[in-house]
């Protein structure tokens, strides 16, 4: 699978303030599904602009940032995400960027609107949305530019769980198995959904990480990750229980 | 003097029917035009007022006699602009109208490069209400901090620190995340854009302007004969 | 006086309408009724959109009410101290330290620099607050501007308390600040309302929960009897504490009694 984007000792900071990341070395290939956990402050939005481009290092060098390769971020506030003032526009917005023919401009938005189930609310203002239909959009809007990278900023955040599986759908269904997923969040329990996991320190370091650590209540505190719902019960009962990380469908009793 | 007046009478005249064509034909609620008038009363007794009172001569009853016909033409005036100005934003959604505007203004496109009016305008639209729902937060969150509801002069210094500054910084806060997520999206200043919906000129967009032009023209010939 | 045991706060038949008259016109609140009593902590949930934020404003007097009546201590005329945090409550920030931002409110009491010294000095330990009060709440991070936008309203020493949202942008730290208030109200038999999204938050901090949707309480029910409401809640959309679900689908014997155990949060 071809490389997108290899950082090498990468840092950021500020003049003056201590540094936000420092000696970050992550390769981002084609088709990777990876989380990257960390609390608030850990420097997951600068992570986020450093691979999209919109930042540059104060050290350390990103190799395709040239020529980089197309980047979507679902920001954390949808909201502020949001250009155009109705589900239409906005979808509209990514794609104006483009060079296309007003009739193939309309042609995508209607695939897009009816892919992600916004099809009924098209010419609906953003703020009459719910939280979960404006997610979507968001990851709508995103994805019609067809980015190489994905990176979601706690996508399920806020939402009940009706709105997490149609949102969850919608993502397997749309994005292409060559793109590469970047899933930050704060929850362990996150990891359901990817399949390479790192962590991002309070000191700005990102290192792979392993099944055992995230079931390690010591590593989570240590690191501020809040832990999976059902973890308390596999270090109250150490030992028979397994699995908690993945939920009530997967853990099991020994 | 007085010719030029009735002639202004007569076009006045014309203008309010085709105003009143317009909210007609429009499929308005037939209350609309007086719901208008109703809600900017102040905005037009007002300089009816002045200009009623506006040069005063040396009686009451002289000044009165000599300024109600030019009173009545400008309050004639504000009603007509104020009637088809509101018709307009009711029949036309606003990013439509936005890109009937900047379609207007090509011609002037290359005195300001990179400026992008749709854009502009569009976020403007979507900003406003967010704002607004914000402000209505802030203003619940400090009136439980004791700040009373009802702007007075009073509590005015109470109300510019506690509402107006926090509703600025969270403009700036959603300006900025705004800007990001632009630029993340792929756009850069001056960019040059596509867009969904395609505004062709049409029969009645020509018999509008046909009109216009007839009345401007008929307008002018009364006035200066 | 103790109280335990009278209703604190009753609502009947309370009825709310946004944009009244105009084309916008929403039925936020329909017929509600309840009673809560002293000391109860209560989550409030239900799809978004079901009318919990406007429960709160009117319970806090922010709003009038359409119809209905909120009584308290069986009064109509007697309004205790509420405190009501809005989401994200951040945004209310506007002065140079955090002790003019806590101060605040307490200025518009009316009380004297003592007494406003002292009430920041506690509303900040309640909280947790270790940093300087001479800082600028603006440089702070979120979890500690989280924390001073609740001293604020702490400061005031409401009898309830009514959070909406309370655990939007927190991280794990900021959840365990969050439990730790919690906790110390409770401690002090006061009452609480939380209109929450996240269940599983809830599930260790509430007794009872008041579900709404489309402005109607469909369901009042307490923690003991949540296992009987699975069904009806996951119908309408809800999240349910993964640990009701692990006990739907069967754990052993000898671990059963988890209801003793709480989480560390």
């Amino acid at each position: 699978m071809a490389k997108l984007i290899v950082m090498n000792g990468v840092g950021f900071g500020y003049p003056g303030q201590t540094p936000i990341l420092s000696t970050v070395n992550f390769e981002i290939n084609e088709g990777d599904r990876i989380s990257i956990l960390g609390p608030n402050g850990s420097g997951k939005s600068t992570m986020a602009l450093l691979i999209a481009g919109l930042l540059a290092p104060t050290s350390g060098e990103i190799s395709g940032f040239i020529n980089r390769p197309s980047v979507g971020i679902v920001f954390q506030n949808s909201r502020h995400q949001m250009v155009g003032s109705t589900v239409e526009d906005d979808l509209a917005f990514g794609l104006s960027l483009m060079n296309l023919t007003t009739d193939d401009l309309q042609k995508r938005v209607a695939y897009f609107l009816s892919e992600f189930k916004l099809a009924s609310k098209r010419h609906y203002n953003i703020n009459q949305l719910s939280g979960g239909e404006l997610r979507r959009l968001a990851l709508a809007s995103v994805l019609i530019t067809e980015p190489r990278i994905l990176i979601l900023d706690e996508p399920l955040a806020m939402l009940d769980k009706e709105a997490q599986s149609i949102f969850l759908n919608c993502l397997k269904a749309n994005v292409h198995p060559e793109t590469a997923l970047i899933w930050f969040d704060h929850e362990v329990r996150s990891i359901r959904h990817t399949e390479r996991w790192m962590v991002l320190s309070k000191q700005g370091r990102l290192n792979p990480v392993s099944l055992n650590d995230l079931d390690s209540r010591l590593f989570l505190k240590s690191h501020s990750l809040t832990p999976a719902p059902l973890q308390w019960l596999e270090w109250e009962f150490p030992g028979r229980i397994s699995g908690a990380i993945f939920g009530p469908e997967r853990i099991t009793f020994d | 003097m007085l010719l030029s007046l009735t002639g202004r009478g007569i076009i006045l005249g014309l203008l309010y029917l085709i105003t009143i064509l317009l909210y007609r034909t429009s499929k308005l609620p037939w209350y609309l035009e007086w719901e208008v008038l109703r809600k900017f009363q102040w905005l037009l007794l007002i300089p009816f007022g002045v200009n009623l009172l506006v040069p005063f001569e040396t009686s009451l009853f002289l000044t009165l006699s000599r300024n109600y016909l030019g009173a009545l033409i400008i309050l004639s005036r504000l009603v007509v602009m104020l009637l088809v100005a509101t018709w307009l934003s009711y029949v036309t959604k606003p990013l439509v109208l936005v890109e009937g505007l900047t379609l207007l203004f090509k011609p002037f496109e290359r005195f300001a490069k990179g400026l992008d009016l749709p854009l502009m305008m569009g976020l403007v639209v979507r900003l406003i209400p967010e704002l607004l729902y914000e402000s209505e937060n802030i203003m619940v969150a400090q009136r439980i901090r004791g700040i009373k509801p009802g702007f007075t002069f009073k509590n005015s210094s109470g109300w510019i620190k506690s509402t107006i500054i926090p509703v600025f910084l969270s403009s700036i806060r959603k300006a900025a995340a705004l800007a990001v997520a632009m630029e993340a999206r792929g756009y850069r200043p001056g960019i040059r854009r596509g867009s969904i919906q395609q505004l062709k000129l049409s029969a009645s967009d020509y018999l509008i302007i046909g009109l216009s032009f007839f009345i401007i023209i008929f307008a002018a010939i009364i006035l200066f004969i | 006086m103790d109280r335990r045991g009278l209703h604190l706060i009753e609502v009947k038949s309370l009825s709310y309408i946004y944009n009244r008259g105009g084309p916008y016109q929403t039925l936020a609140l329909d017929d509600l009724s309840f009673s809560i009593k002293q000391g109860e902590i209560i989550g409030v949930i239900g799809p978004s959109g079901s009318g919990k934020s406007c429960l709160l404003r009117c319970l806090a007097g922010i709003l009038t009410p359409l119809s209905g009546t909120v009584l308290f201590d069986g009064q109509e005329s007697y309004l205790p101290k509420i405190g009501l945090i809005i989401q994200e409550p951040e945004v209310q920030f506007f002065n140079e330290t955090v002790y003019q931002e806590i101060a605040f409110a307490l200025e518009n009491q009316g009380l004297t620099r003592v007494e406003i010294d002292e009430t920041v000095r506690l509303a900040l330990k309640k909280t947790g607050y270790k940093g300087k009060t001479s800082q600028s709440p603006f440089c702070l991070s979120g979890g500690e501007q989280r924390r001073i936008a609740i001293a604020c309203i702490l400061a005031l020493d409401p009898q309830i308390l009514l959070l909406d949202e309370p655990t939007v942008g927190l991280d794990f730290d900021g959840l365990e600040m969050l439990s730790q208030i919690i906790k110390g109200f409770r401690s002090e038999n006061k009452t609480m309302l939380i209109v929450s999204h996240d269940l599983d938050f809830l599930y260790n901090q509430v007794d009872r929960y008041l579900v709404l949707d489309k402005g109607r309480l469909v369901i009042d029910f307490t923690k003991k009897e949540f296992e009987t409401k699975i069904e009806f809640l996951t119908k309408m959309g809800l999240a349910i504490p993964e640990i009701l679900e692990l006990k739907r689908r069967g754990i052993p014997e000898d671990l059963s009694n988890l209801e003793q155990i709480g989480m560390t949060v």
